[in-house]
């Protein structure tokens, strides 16, 4: 199965090119699968809210699982982590397994989620996930408290300073 | 733990629920035709 893949320096390029005051590295990985974002909001969510359900948080703002002390920035990396623990399951393969036959999906050392930081006002920042999609790599937007893809508008997007895949 | 727990009360058909609605198999984005 041919799955589209990205390398690390490819990811800095592309995110230098679409958040140019990001401030640091942004990637942690050697390379990265791309992720169906249908599947990612339709069905991946809903398997993130049921993980986060064995923790019993109560319900937080708007009937999210947004709270004082799990946050904005918790629920952004918390999804990206669930993303990755799936990929890690779906793909378990060492290279010395692969060497004796055993064959994964796909063998990036991550699937291709991020962290973003950004300014939603002149006083206020919010913390969001980043995905590219397989039109034109345009970074697409998703509020992991209401498990939604959103748009940024041109300042919010120009605000970005901090990127993590 | 978690598995500990939920075997213990429920079971461990609670335990392969719980997995299904956990666990998902991730869906990529394939490299098409035009982009080979």
């Amino acid at each position: 199965m041919d799955i589209k893949t990205i390398d690390n320096k490819g990811l800095k390029e592309l995110v230098s090119l679409r958040f140019p005051n990001n401030q640091k590295d942004p990637t942690t990985d050697r390379d990265y699968a791309y992720l169906d974002l249908d599947w990612v909001e339709n069905e991946a969510y809903q398997g993130y809210k049921h993980w986060l359900s064995l923790f019993d948080f109560g319900r937080g703002i708007h009937n999210s699982d947004w709270k004082p002390n799990f946050d904005c920035e918790d629920l952004a990396n918390s999804f990206k982590i669930y993303l990755k623990l799936l990929h890690a399951e779906a793909n378990p393969y060492t290279f010395s397994e692969r060497r004796k036959g055993k064959e994964n999906l796909v063998n990036t050392e991550s699937a291709l989620v991020g962290t973003i930081f950004y300014r939603n006002s002149t006083m206020s920042a919010h913390s969001i996930n980043v995905f590219f999609d397989d039109e034109e790599d345009s970074p697409k937007f998703f509020e992991p408290m209401y498990g939604k893809f959103i748009n940024l508008n041109q300042n919010e997007q120009d605000s970005i300073w901090y990127v993590e895949f | 733990m978690v598995r500990r727990i939920l075997t213990k009360l429920f079971g461990i058909k609670a335990l392969e629920d719980y997995k299904q609605k956990v666990v998902l198999k991730p869906k990529y984005l394939k490299v098409k035709d035009s982009q080979k």
